[in-house]
């Protein structure tokens, strides 16, 4: 049975005076935080990061995290936020490079909880050679806040010629998925209504910078990419689909899913194809490419069963289901030879899940 | 708790489970740990009075509404205890 | 291997629609009751399969879809006490009583928790001694042992502060109903597995006889569903009309004894109101006297009966057979999946639900 790893023997917790930009918050900036995220620029402590000039297409990103819990099996919080940063600017060919942390803090956290967290993000940086450059604390009140909130700005370095994106996806392209899906879904689920797997399942939170890497080194003229996180494969793909005016066929068969989250979704009435994943992607290439890029994810995580599980449809009529397909729609032929569309998700499936 | 963010699950499907350990005898509240695949849960078992601990059972909305048993006539279906 | 398995596999599945191929000579006009049935006929895609021999009704068994309105306001009319904590399953969260959905009253201020089971309600009411926790109480035989067994916990317990308030609904008279009426033509029907595995099928021999009709107890899954058409295509070519069981692996002919027990020791038989039917017969289940105080109805003077309200959705027509989601005008423009007019669209097993989802054509 998996337990929440966070010590809690210190019974110091974080108050509104840390976050009020006096003496407090200035010991736990420098004293504590800072040592533990140790890049050199941040420790400066100026009010910006200077950092150094960069040579090609700047790629930007922000995202904002507030899983509950702030712990979960195969992650935290503060790991979630690198992965998340880290992948959005590898979707679109980007070596991440520099990220920065605002975190908004309830008062009543515990220190050690912040401390975990910060940790934990220092370590998915350092372990992608990222690094932490600016940042940003504030305490709220008890009861304003839910714990705590993260939000994240990513910067990269494009290193492709070719832009990577939905709108490049053509008819014949293949969907491509990097492994088996919703695994960070069941996990932060298993953590918030305590279910009792017997092997925990683990989240699939992980960065993609360096798989993406070795795809663009196949030489292969990559179309688009996109990081299955909430709403599932299903709304990525409809994404891709919307953003290329195509139509695009899957196959219920080739989608990698795993036992454990199959029972975990049965259970909980869930569609796996609705769950969120957070180290998952989809990538569409020609036909022609296909191949090399389905070895090269075989060959990194074949643990994971990356597999080709579609098709992007050429003209109205293609295919011999369904016959009159409208436009830019999912659709998915299922093992039983029959065919049926997939939809995005009404609203949020699992609120809070990253 | 909360499972979505209505809490939609689906209602009318149960879900079949083994019975792993009966945990209370008491008439009412008869529970057993039951088995789901690869997940645990707590069922009120007071519905199914003579199933015992490896019996297949079909559970509801946190209660066992009946026993479940091999389908006598497909001789290649066999009952698999461990459920992955 | 999990139990299921073989009932999931598709070569199996194959080899019975060939099977159903080389028996059907014609279409014949087949209802599967139950929503979840429904659901998994379009989410395999084997209706498609299936189309030239059989046209599939859907069935009234989604207990999201046919409770009344009413209730629902009733329901919602408890939310305003700050006494009452409103327990419910999470399906009927989203569904429109005549002005509004349980969820909006909760935006509004009311308390209401989603349950998984009768049972959690029950810890509520031990652990909120000074509040009165109610329990919405809906479904189909599947359901109502469950429920029974939740009001004879709360007896022995003497739990003052829970009580149920009760829409739970049988299936046999809505059958007979939409038999009798005859507007949408049934010819076969796939009776729904799980109300069997409670109730047994004793009580459809006399609909099968009086209607002439095959009735097939049906499981879930592809196979299931497969077989379940399978068997009633042999008996309607065949011209014979008797009660079968597919699904033998959980269904016996006396059902379960002590849930049954359960049930009648608590509920008793009534007339009911069905959303898109109107009032039925002896189709529902009362909270029987020895049992009032755990009445919601008696505890709170809540009203049983009121007028039908008219509205754009036709679930009604759906519900009884007579349409399909594709012949009404609102689908798919004002009532979808975000913005639904009725139940049929908002439960996960309504058969409008399940055509935006996943049918294609």
């Amino acid at each position: 049975m998996w337990i929440c790893p966070t010590e809690y023997e210190c019974d110091e917790t974080v108050t509104v005076a840390h976050g009020g930009g006096g003496r407090l918050m200035h010991e736990l900036l420098a004293d504590i935080i800072g040592p533990i995220l140790d890049d050199e620029e941040l420790c400066k402590s100026d009010d910006a990061a200077v950092i150094p000039q960069l040579l090609g297409a700047l790629a930007l990103t922000t995202d904002s995290f507030v899983v509950q819990p702030l712990f979960f099996p195969g992650g935290d919080i503060g790991s979630l936020a690198i992965h998340g940063t880290i992948n959005d600017l590898a979707m679109r060919g980007a070596r991440p490079l520099y990220i920065t942390v605002g975190s908004i803090i309830e008062e009543g956290l515990p220190r050690n909880t912040l401390l975990s967290i910060f940790r934990s993000l220092a370590s998915a940086a350092r372990e992608s050679g990222v690094r932490i450059v600016a940042g940003d604390t504030k305490v709220v009140e008890r009861g304003r806040g839910d714990k705590l909130f993260l939000n994240t700005t990513g910067v990269g370095v494009v290193e492709t010629e070719l832009p990577i994106t939905p709108t490049r996806i053509a008819p014949g392209d293949r969907i491509i998925i990097s492994g088996d899906i919703g695994r960070h879904a069941i996990a932060v689920m298993a953590a918030r209504a305590s279910l009792n797997f017997r092997q925990p399942v683990l989240s699939d939170s992980t960065p993609l910078w360096a798989t993406v890497r070795a795809l663009l080194d196949t030489g292969s003229d990559i179309h688009a990419m996109r990081d299955i996180t909430r709403g599932g494969l299903a709304a990525v793909v409809n994404e891709c689909s919307q953003m290329a005016g195509c139509d695009i066929t899957l196959e219920e068969d080739a989608i990698p899913i795993t036992p454990a989250v199959r029972h975990a979704s049965e259970l909980l009435g869930l569609d796996p194809l609705h769950l969120a994943c957070e180290g998952r992607f989809i990538v569409a290439v020609s036909e022609a490419d296909s191949e090399s890029v389905l070895e090269v994810l075989t060959t990194i995580t074949p643990e994971n069963g990356p597999s080709i599980i579609g098709i992007v449809n050429s003209t109205v009529g293609d295919g011999e289901t369904p016959t009159k397909p409208r436009r830019n729609r999912v659709i998915m032929r299922t093992p039983f030879g029959g065919a049926r569309y997939v939809g995005i998700p009404t609203g949020e499936v699992l609120p809070r899940i990253c | 708790m909360f499972f979505t963010s209505d809490g939609e699950l689906f209602m009318c499907l149960a879900v079949a489970g083994v019975i792993v350990a009966v945990t209370d005898n008491h008439p009412l509240r008869r529970t057993a740990r039951v088995l789901f695949g690869s997940i645990e849960r707590e069922i009120n078992i007071s519905f199914v009075p003579e199933a015992v601990e490896g019996d297949w059972i079909l559970v509801h909305a946190g209660v066992a509404i009946c026993s479940a048993f091999r389908d006598p006539h497909d001789p290649q279906f066999e009952l698999a205890k461990d459920g992955e | 291997m999990t139990f299921d398995d073989y009932y999931r596999d598709s070569e199996v599945a194959e080899k019975i629609i060939r099977d159903i191929f080389s028996v059907a000579t014609r279409q014949w006009r087949i209802m599967e009751i139950c929503g979840g049935q429904t659901h998994a006929f379009l989410r395999t895609g084997i209706d498609q399969r299936l189309t030239e021999v059989v046209k599939l009704i859907h069935g009234p068994g989604c207990p999201v879809c046919v409770t009344s309105p009413e209730v629902i306001d009733n329901a919602i009319s408890l939310t305003r006490d700050s006494s009452v904590i409103l327990c419910s399953f999470g399906d009927m969260i989203r569904v429109p009583g005549n002005h509004r959905t349980l969820r909006e009253a909760r935006a509004l201020g009311g308390a209401v928790e989603v349950v998984y089971s009768p049972l959690d309600a029950l810890s509520f009411a031990r652990n909120n001694p000074d509040k009165e926790v109610v329990f919405f109480g809906i479904g189909f035989e599947t359901t109502a042992p469950i429920v029974a067994l939740a009001i004879l916990i709360a007896a022995s317990e003497q739990l003052n502060n829970f009580s149920v308030l009760s829409s739970h609904l049988l299936v046999p008279p809505a059958l007979i109903e939409i038999l009798s009426s005859a507007e949408a033509g049934v010819e076969g029907i796939l009776a729904a597995g799980h109300v069997c595995a409670v109730m047994g099928y004793h009580d459809y021999a006399p609909i099968s006889e009086r209607f002439r009709i095959p009735i097939v107890v049906t499981g879930f899954e592809a196979v299931d569903l497969l077989l379940g058409v399978y068997r009633c295509i042999v008996q309607l070519e065949r011209g014979e009309s008797k009660v079968e069981n597919q699904y033998q692996r959980v269904v016996i002919a006396e059902g379960n004894r002590s849930a049954r027990d359960a049930l009648i020791e608590v509920f008793e038989i009534d007339s009911q109101r069905w959303r898109g039917f109107g009032s039925i017969e002896a189709s529902g289940l009362k909270i029987r006297l020895p049992y009032r105080k755990y009445d919601a109805f008696e505890k709170f003077s809540l009203p049983r009966d009121a007028d039908d309200k008219p509205s754009e959705c036709i679930s009604g027509a759906i519900l009884r057979g007579i349409k399909t989601p594709l012949e009404c005008p609102a689908f798919g423009k004002k009532c979808t999946l975000d913005h639904p007019l009725g139940a049929t669209m908002v439960s996960e097993e309504g058969a409008c639900s399940a055509y935006m989802y996943y049918k294609i054509g």
